[in-house]
């Protein structure tokens, strides 16, 4: 883990997040998540934790307007860019689209699509394998999952760091042993 | 774009009699007219998927029903379906509302293309009340194919020979004359649903017009299936009295030029009124300004005569009539174009390449300041390029008659309201 202990940020070093994030308050971001350019995370009146593998894409907004409770996102996300996220808890596996936006204190379960220009409102519960779509906010459950982002997020970590200044300085990191290259090793060996 | 161009403030007279604004005009170069969208004939050129841009020829499209058999909409949300690939097999999915093959049922398949879709189950029954008509048809014009073919007394002896193998030609008219008509059994009326039954086996989700509207075949109790993307046709444009082409694309579908373009705008000077955005305050007895520009977008130099009219319920105008020579484009263009000379007169504005600014004086009337409208009568020859159409065509015309170019006029209305 890198980070001051006095701001609360505490990011994984498998992690990538660039420079030019934004990260305020208290931000924990776990193993293999994939911060691009221009995300802000504002934890100034709450504490934000990030679970793995999660993608953040530019001008992504997530921020915490509750006093003093928690947001927790959790694993296998993507948050398109341009999309903004006040909700109280994220589960995982979910897309949020491009200018999606998820308001204060509403709560999204696994599985679920959010399109692009979609809403969620502020109290709203959102059950497993909802999809969101149309003009008017209407929902339906779908029995097809949303797409693994491994791949995207192994060309991501490929990526960006050849092009961008990383978070704090920090150097290009260790290759993350993701699925596909530990079992290679176990091949190898 | 057009409102910022203003061409909806003025309007040109079609040939027709209708008014219309200047890009919406065609000009036919052989009949010397302005046509608009009702006087022309337009005539399909290509019928393709406007998703996959695949041309399908005419019998082809009408053996697929007018339907694309690649590209497939979300009968949920109208969105793209786009294919996803599981275990070497894949199906259709919608990336906005998800709504994926699955959901309703069907099984994955190989590959994506000719995905099958609801068939009308009634097919066979309507092909062969569509034979037996087609069959009735012919027995009741037989009569009148007999007195046609005088020809089949000769035929007659000679197929008693049958020296030519001409019998079973015989045989085959005879036939073709008067078929053999198995009367079809009378289709079955299906007892009409009662309201209570329908609201029994009605599905909990309801469906959007615009779903049920996609798909006519599919009943509220069976699940929805992808839709076939409907196919364009892409037209060609005719002059509806002499039928010569107007305008007419390049061969192929992905691009944009094309191969006979008569649009009015290239032919018709072009009229815009200046400074639209802050018009002077029009003022009932008192001489106000109109200030427009004028464009010659042809490819030859324009000798115009500007005429106001007067009628009645139009705006006053005291500005005398304005004969204007407008170079081309292209000669604008050139160094040489310099030199044009500049008339003296209080009526031109500014001089600039192949446009020239007028300032018009009107005075308005108590009837006309609620629709202030000026109507100017443009007299106008194009140098030398009739005179070559001319010599093209087939009419021989009379050498100085071949020389002169003729004088067109467009009639048009600025509204300055």
């Amino acid at each position: 883990m890198s980070g001051d202990a006095e701001s609360g940020i505490s990011i994984d070093s498998s992690s990538i997040v660039c420079a030019e994030a934004e990260i305020s308050g208290e931000v924990t971001i776990k193993e293999g998540c994939v911060v691009q350019p221009f995300v802000t995370f504002d934890a100034t009146k709450g504490p934000i934790f990030v679970g793995k593998n999660n993608i953040f894409e530019e001008f992504s907004v997530i921020r915490n307007n509750s006093d003093g409770q928690p947001m927790i996102i959790g694993d296998s996300n993507i948050f398109q860019s341009h999309s903004k996220c006040h909700a109280k808890y994220v589960g995982s596996r979910n897309v949020v689209g491009i200018h999606a936006i998820l308001e204060d204190g509403c709560s999204i379960s696994d599985d679920c699509s959010i399109p692009p220009r979609g809403k969620v409102h502020s109290h709203q519960n959102l059950e497993p394998s909802i999809a969101v779509y149309g003009e008017f906010g209407e929902q339906r459950s779908t029995k097809t999952p949303n797409l693994n982002p491994n791949q995207q997020l192994e060309f991501l970590r490929k990526v960006l760091p050849s092009y961008h200044h990383l978070y704090g300085g920090k150097k290009r990191p260790v290759a993350v042993p993701t699925p596909a290259t530990a079992a290679a090793a176990t091949a190898a060996q | 774009m057009s409102a910022l161009l203003q061409y909806n403030k003025i309007t040109y007279e079609c040939s027709c009699g209708k008014w219309r604004t200047l890009p919406y005009l065609y000009f036919c170069r052989h009949c010397f007219k302005i046509k608009c969208d009702d006087c022309i004939c337009k005539e399909i050129d290509m019928i393709f998927c406007p998703r996959c841009l695949e041309v399908s020829s005419a019998p082809e499209a009408r053996s697929k029903k007018h339907r694309c058999n690649n590209c497939n909409d979300c009968p949920n949300c109208g969105n793209v379906l786009s294919g996803r690939s599981e275990n070497e097999k894949c199906y259709l999915i919608c990336q906005n509302c998800r709504w994926s093959t699955r959901d309703s049922g069907e099984e994955d398949r190989s590959n994506t293309r000719m995905w099958p879709s609801k068939e009308n189950p009634l097919t066979t029954e309507l092909n062969e009340v569509i034979g037996y008509m087609k069959k009735l048809e012919v027995i009741e014009n037989a009569p009148k194919e007999l007195r046609r073919g005088k020809g089949s007394k000769t035929w007659s002896a000679l197929h008693l020979k049958d020296k030519f193998g001409m019998q079973k030609m015989v045989e085959k008219r005879r036939n073709m004359l008067a078929p053999e008509l198995k009367p079809l059994g009378v289709h079955e009326p299906t007892a009409a649903p009662s309201l209570e039954e329908d609201l029994e086996n009605r599905s909990d989700l309801m469906r959007t017009l615009d779903q049920i509207v996609a798909q006519p075949l599919i009943n509220s109790s069976e699940p929805l299936r992808p839709v076939k993307v409907f196919l364009h046709g892409r037209t060609l444009m005719r002059c509806g009295e002499c039928e010569r082409t107007l305008v007419k694309r390049d061969f192929g579908l992905a691009t944009y030029k094309f191969k006979i373009s008569s649009f009015a705008r290239e032919f018709v000077p072009d009229i815009r009124l200046s400074r639209p955005e802050k018009p002077e305050k029009l003022q009932v007895g008192q001489t106000c300004h109109v200030l427009f520009s004028v464009t010659n977008l042809s490819l030859s130099t324009l000798t115009i005569t500007i005429t106001p009219q007067n009628g009645d319920g139009m705006i006053q105008c005291t500005t005398a009539p304005i004969d204007l020579v407008l170079p081309s484009r292209k000669e604008a263009d050139a160094a040489s174009v310099q030199g044009v000379p500049t008339e003296q007169s209080d009526i031109i504005v500014f001089r600039q390449h192949n446009r020239v600014g007028l300032r018009y004086e009107i005075i308005p009337s108590e009837d006309t300041i609620q629709s202030p409208i000026l109507d100017l009568l443009i007299t106008y020859t194009q140098d030398g390029a009739f005179s070559l159409l001319a010599a093209a065509s087939e009419d021989v015309l009379k050498p100085e008659e071949a020389r002169l170019d003729k004088v067109l006029t467009a009639h048009l209305r600025v509204s300055l309201a």
